[in-house]
């Protein structure tokens, strides 16, 4: 799906950007290639010997849990950059409005104060509390404020959702710490069918909506004022975009917990690949690196200290971060 | 003569491979009142930036009482040079009694200023430009022309010899530009300030001050008393108009009239 | 008058501290409870004293220095920083989990090398990329400090104390470093302060007053990470403090640094302590029973409601907040 988008937009923008044109075809072409050698390796990668064993292995464990990191990789991909076009900032990250965070705490409430609910129903519980969570931070917000007050309420809605989590994990035990740790820090391990049944659902009816706020994205992009000018309620637009951003990202968090940093880094690294400031461009390749970088950080979250496995968002911080601070001294964070 | 308090030889001044000055030369004497005029980017600031020593020539000399203007402690220079900047930045919760107040540090210092505030000097100078009215309203929120006339006692509360004025007309309408260069030009006949105002109106320049120095591809294309400087020629050579130069018969001072521009050469 | 009113407020939030909290039952106080008086409750008092007069101290000169209201030690990488350096040296075995001097090395270090590193990258930008720059550098400190807790849970809850921000539990040994070291810090910024406070009006405005700007700058941030680091080291990034009370007291006192300086440090000793109170009743509400040997509800916490409240009624306020 991605090749085609791309080749057609490589040819208009090499008649606006003729230099970077060279550079852009191998990237049209290596993206879809490491994605198939990271689904590959992903499904492949020490397999039981024994065919029946494999097979169990490959359906039941490894085909949910590939589906999730590439779904869920491409999800919080497209509301990073949802975020960024809608707030016009780019240090707009996911992780500002609160949706992990809602999905962390409504977790940590069930399990320290150990309210009665079966364990399958966990990742439904962190779903709500991540809509809950981005609800409120948008909710504060409000539809009359500019982009800057909008991010700047978000960030300290998050924060302070951030400190009660700590103070609920800091009423828990060592065990319930354990089950706690993937919603702090996000993984992949132990997904199943179930987890995917979960999620699908929802990101299957995300992806018209996308599809629909484009074109409001593309008149937010002109400014305020500008985009007021043209008889769009700036406001609205702006909550309906982060509201289906915070969709997005929620529908992760339930079974996964926080994948942090994809959300900022994959936009980024699209703009770079895809030198556009229009979102319609910028969406399938946003959504590819989304997908590839979580696949990547899942295969080195098995493997890098195999047999012990590490937690995925550990490797996603670690790479976003460095990315970030490539990012910022390049001076694509303007 | 009286003994000079700005010498400038033969001054060099680069900012990113661009030459700002290229030997400018100057001596400025005790109790005059010098109008630096010339093209936007002509150096003007630059020149007066380095009289405060705040900078430093790439070649040439810039003295002040004899000695090297960047080589002499802040301190000191801020005993001999008050400095009117273009731009003061918002400056939050400050009252204007609080801002003039801190002219008063170069007298003194660090801990001087930490246990009484205020002082007669310092309400003296609000009194000069007439702002003790507004001494207890916060800086930002008065109008340009009050702002002007606030900086000014800041100035003034520094109580030096020498008054250095960068464009101190600039965002003020024709009321209030009057004013300030009314004040600054009392200021020089009572108390014998020497005074070095960047100006950018000649008509200003003609009228305020006692002697014009006009820079040009970054350095002096003209020099003298305003009769004498502001010509014609000076239009052409210097701000590249067409131009008539009238006498003024109510005020005295010669008035330009710019008619169009010439083609750059 | 307002002077009275802040130090009205700082006494009842300090009775009320030692007054709160399980343990002892007024007003007959048996030996034991003596002890406790003495030996937990007042420490834990001095320590949110202290920790909150250096955070809004700091907070209150970076904006000044650095001419950005947004300008706050959690947002500047001095708390994200001391906050990583503590438990970064501890993790690593380089200081010793309950040395209160080895944490303050080890808070300083981490403040002033986050400090420099934001400075690094946003010195050029408006004070909203500052912010911005902030807001990441924390993100990035959950991401770093979830990699150095990844193998060690156990340790979670030590480290919440730094992260979020807590007085439970500091005694006279953590108190007896902290105090010289910030009280010193606290002296030396109000009598830089008169000068301190000409930064405020620009650079050019330093320097025409006979005052060379970069020393001034370079003192006025080492103090800051001085108070800052201080304060972490001792009760951890107590959330919002040295974003929110600096504001305050410059509202009540004006922009005048002399005045202010002293208002910001009284006013966020009295936050950090009120914080206190309020959360040492939440945890006798919510903790009944075996949950004695936890970390009750941490004092940052509340301050970090109360904070993002305060932050967000700002914000409604003036639509024209941009941050980019």
């Amino acid at each position: 799906m991605t090749a085609p988008t791309s080749a057609a937009g490589g040819t208009v923008g090499a008649a606006l950007t003729p230099p970077r044109a060279v550079r852009r075809w191998p990237a049209a072409v290596a993206l879809p290639i490491a994605l198939a050698a990271a689904i590959l390796l992903t499904l492949a990668l020490a397999l039981p010997a024994d065919a029946e064993v494999a097979q169990v292995v490959l359906w039941e464990l490894r085909a949910p849990r590939l589906l999730l990191a590439l779904l869920g990789g491409a999800a919080v991909g497209v509301a990073g950059l949802l975020m960024q076009a809608a707030l016009r900032n780019p240090l707009a990250v996911p992780e500002l409005l609160g949706v992990s965070t809602g999905g962390a705490l409504a977790a940590a409430v069930v399990v320290v104060w150990a309210l009665p609910v079966p364990a399958a129903a966990q990742p439904v519980v962190a779903l709500a509390g991540a809509v809950v969570g981005g609800a409120l931070c948008l909710a504060a917000a409000g539809t009359g404020r500019g982009p800057g007050a909008v991010l700047l309420i978000g960030a300290a809605m998050s924060t302070a959702l951030q400190a009660v989590l700590l103070a609920v994990m800091a009423a828990a035990d060592r065990l319930q710490y354990d089950t706690l740790f993937r919603y702090l820090v996000g993984s992949l391990t132990g997904i199943t069918w179930d987890h995917a049944r979960l999620t699908l659902p929802w990101l299957l009816l995300c992806g018209p909506l996308v599809l629909a706020v484009l074109p409001a994205l593309g008149v937010l992009r002109l400014g305020d004022e500008a985009a007021t000018a043209l008889g769009l309620h700036v406001g609205r637009a702006r909550v309906a975009v982060l509201g289906l951003a915070a969709v997005l990202v929620a529908v992760v968090v339930g079974p996964c917990g926080p994948i942090a940093w994809i959300g900022f880094v994959a936009p980024h690294v699209a703009r770079r690949v895809r030198p556009s400031a229009d979102a319609r461009a910028l969406l399938p390749w946003a959504a590819a690196f989304g997908a590839l970088f979580t696949t990547v950080a899942d295969l080195a979250a098995r493997h890098a200290f195999a047999p012990a496995e590490t937690p995925l968002g550990a490797w996603t911080a670690a790479v976003g971060i460095l990315a970030g601070l490539v990012l910022i001294r390049r001076g694509g964070v303007s | 003569m009286t003994e000079p308090v700005f010498t400038v030889e033969q001054a060099h001044y680069r900012y990113r491979e661009r030459v700002v000055l290229d030997g400018v030369s100057l001596t400025v004497r005790a109790g005059e009142s010098v109008a630096l005029v010339g093209r936007n980017g002509c150096g003007k600031s630059t020149l007066l930036r380095l009289l405060t020593g705040a900078d430093r020539p790439d070649g040439g000399r810039v003295l002040l009482h004899g000695r090297p203007a960047y080589a002499q402690r802040r301190r000191d220079v801020a005993r001999q040079v008050a400095v009117l900047h273009q731009q003061l930045p918002p400056v939050p919760g400050l009252t204007v009694r609080q801002l003039v107040a801190q002219g008063r540090y170069p007298h003194r210092g660090p801990l001087g200023m930490l246990w009484r505030p205020e002082d007669a000097e310092a309400s003296a100078a609000l009194a000069a430009t007439g702002v003790t009215a507004l001494a207890d309203r916060q800086v930002d929120t008065l109008s340009g022309g009050e702002r002007q006339r606030v900086r000014l006692s800041l100035a003034l509360a520094q109580q030096t010899p020498v008054l250095l004025l960068d464009e101190p007309t600039t965002f003020l309408d024709v009321r209030h530009q009057l004013e300030v260069l009314s004040l600054v030009r009392r200021l020089h006949a009572e108390r014998g300030l020497t005074v070095v105002t960047v100006l950018h109106e000649l008509d200003h320049a003609a009228r305020f001050t006692d002697r014009v120095v006009a820079l040009a591809g970054g350095r002096v294309a003209a020099d003298g008393a305003p009769s004498d400087v502001v010509t014609p020629a000076l239009l052409a050579d210097v701000f590249g108009v067409r131009g008539r130069v009238l006498a003024d018969a109510h005020t005295g001072a010669v008035r330009t009239l710019a008619d169009e521009p010439l083609e750059e050469r | 008058m307002r002077w009275w009113w802040a130090v009205a407020a700082l006494v009842l939030a300090g009775v009320a501290e030692l007054a709160v909290g399980r343990g002892i039952d007024w007003p007959q106080l048996d030996p034991l409870e003596h002890r406790i008086l003495v030996e937990l409750r007042l420490p834990r008092l001095a320590t949110a004293l202290l920790a909150g007069a250096g955070l809004g101290a700091a907070g209150l000169l970076l904006q000044v220095v650095l001419r950005n209201p947004l300008a706050a030690p959690e947002l500047a990488g001095v708390n994200p920083g001391a906050v990583l350096g503590v438990l970064g040296g501890i993790q690593l075995g380089l200081v010793p989990a309950d040395s209160a001097s080895g944490a303050l090395v080890a808070a300083l270090l981490g403040g002033a090398a986050g400090g420099s590193l934001m400075w690094l990258l946003a010195r050029d930008g408006s004070p909203a990329q500052v912010a911005a720059y902030g807001l990441l550098g924390s993100a990035a400190l959950v991401g770093v400090t979830t990699l150095l807790l990844a193998y060690q849970p156990g340790r979670f809850g030590n480290a919440l104390r730094w992260l979020v921000g807590s007085v439970d539990g500091r005694v006279w040994a953590h108190v007896r470093v902290a105090w010289p070291w910030l009280v010193t810090a606290l002296l030396l910024a109000w009598l830089c302060s008169a000068v301190l406070g000409m930064l405020a009006a620009g650079d050019g405005h330093a320097t025409a007053l006979g005052l060379s700007p970069r020393p001034v700058r370079a003192l006025g941030l080492a103090l800051s990470v001085a108070l800052a680091a201080g304060a972490v080291a001792l009760a951890g990034a107590l959330a919002f403090v040295g974003l929110v009370v600096p504001h305050v007291a410059r509202a009540l006192c004006g922009g005048d640094l002399r005045r202010a300086l002293p208002a910001a440090a009284l006013l966020g000793a009295t936050t950090v302590v009120g914080a206190d109170v309020v959360a040492q009743t939440l945890t006798v509400l919510v903790q009944s029973g075996s949950a004695g040997q936890r970390l009750g509800v941490p004092a940052g916490a509340v301050t970090a409601l109360l904070g993002a409240a305060a932050l967000v009624v700002v914000a409604r306020r003036s639509p024209h907040v941009e941050v980019s």
